[in-house]
């Protein structure tokens, strides 16, 4: 195995579970799209488990179909074998609109949603550009900060979910480069520094704000919106 | 009457035991799904009638373990098997199996169907949000996944019972790593180390095969 084949930084085959049953929330599905758009080794771990899930439902415990259930069907596809679906723009392709760090699937995502990356300040070089929410508080958006900027220690509420799409930073002693994806919770305290060479750009979901340790900052906070 | 579900051979699942499911696949079954594909690609009824029969009623369950009504469901089944008649010619069988082919196009209709059903809320109110899914694949990719598919089949089957147990409870039922542990009263950790294990061993397996190759 080369270094190109390694495993990029992901979730654990556990989520990836998660993903393949559709049970995962959609911002953190649409996370792991983009990764897997961006390397070819989780698009590998997707295939496995949807060949897992494949094979599962081959045996599984089915349930019974209503009476009319196989002539509704028979009914549905009398007419013709004919192709009738039309597919105008392939899911997972990019808008030449976007700028070139932008995902397919992330691409796909604000196209179908109507929108446009629109970036505002939080202060301290570093810009946001909010993309979703959920009923259920959970966040989908970007986040562009300037070459060294330094997030000083904080946990999150509840999963936090980073792809990196451009640039790099360190979080404590481990380096993320782009295409890595990188997952915290409420356990984890933990600060980060953004790369010296370039601005970082990142893919976030999570589920509510940062809650930081240094009290200044948890004043100061409703001034970040982070 | 209700359509009796056709009994799979081989002692594939304990079906009135709730959580004891075993997750090897069918002997046969992927032989037989590729040579009725061949036929429903020539618009062959009873070959499409006879995968209907056998998949509906696992899609059906699917939807149900995810909270869908028993009318919703059938409607998703439906689609997506009209989905199979009307592209069974772009099956290819050294890609991947059926059943893993089916089991995309249904998660893929599931999550569209949500979408439609206001269920994710984009940041302005009017726009409406797009899930995607995997990204296309290059005929690489597509290589690789024949030869893994072929893997995952053979070491499903030797996978101790509680690693199937949970790989049932997570890909078939649907739930997640906290139902599970409230289900079977396993602690959390231990939930997500048995499904871990048994995926990283897959892709191991994987690899190593791939290593072995001139």
């Amino acid at each position: 195995m080369t270094e190109a084949d390694k495993m990029p930084i992901t979730v654990d085959e556990a989520w990836l579970a998660m993903q393949s049953a559709g049970t995962l929330s959609p911002y953190k599905q649409l996370l792991l799209a983009c990764q897997a758009e961006l390397r070819p080794e989780v698009r590998q771990a997707f295939a496995i488990s949807d060949q897992v899930g494949g094979a599962i439902l081959e045996s599984a415990k089915g349930t019974d179909l209503s009476d009319t259930f196989m002539q509704r069907l028979s009914e549905r596809i009398a007419p013709a074998s004919a192709q009738t679906t039309t597919e105008s723009h392939r899911p997972g392709m990019q808008s030449a609109n976007d700028p070139e760090w932008v995902p397919g699937a992330l691409s796909d995502f604000l196209r179908r949603s109507g929108q446009r990356l629109k970036w505002r300040s939080v202060g301290a070089g570093v810009q946001q550009s909010r993309i979703a929410s959920s009923p259920s508080g959970e966040r989908l958006y970007l986040l562009k900060a300037r070459p060294g900027f330094a997030v000083p220690k904080h946990s999150h509420r509840g999963q936090e979910w980073t792809l990196v799409l451009t640039g790099g930073y360190k979080s404590g002693a481990q380096q993320f480069v782009a295409g890595d994806l990188h997952q915290e919770d409420e356990t984890c305290l933990h600060d980060l520094r953004i790369d010296d060479d370039g601005p970082c750009i990142s893919l976030i979901a999570d589920d509510g704000k940062l809650t930081f340790a240094n009290p200044l900052l948890k004043l100061l906070q409703p001034l970040f919106g982070l | 009457m209700q359509l009796s579900n056709p009994a799979p051979t081989g002692a594939i699942y304990d079906a009135d035991t709730p959580g004891t499911a075993k997750v090897t696949p069918l002997p046969g079954r992927a032989d037989l799904d590729r040579d009725l594909m061949v036929r429903v690609a020539s618009a062959d009824r009873a070959a499409f009638n006879s995968l209907a029969l056998h998949y509906a009623p696992r899609l059906k369950a699917w939807l149900l373990h995810r909270g869908e009504s028993d009318a919703t469901s059938e409607d998703i089944v439906q689609d997506v098997l009209v989905s199979v008649w009307q592209k069974a010619d772009r099956f290819d069988a050294r890609k991947a199996s059926f059943s893993t082919w089916v089991y995309r196009l249904t998660r893929n209709r599931w999550i569209d169907y949500k979408r439609k059903h206001d269920r994710i809320n984009p940041v302005a109110p009017d726009e409406m949000a797009r899930l995607v899914d995997v990204p296309v694949e290059s005929s690489h990719a597509d290589l690789e996944e024949a030869e893994s598919a072929i893997a995952v089949h053979e070491a499903l089957s030797t996978l101790p019972p509680e690693q199937k147990q949970m790989l049932y409870l997570a890909f078939f039922e649907g739930l997640s790593h906290s139902e599970i542990s409230a289900r079977t009263g396993i602690a959390i950790g231990t939930v997500k180390s048995r499904i871990r294990a048994p995926l990283k061993k897959l892709r191991g397996a994987l690899e190593a095969h791939r290593k072995d190759e001139p």
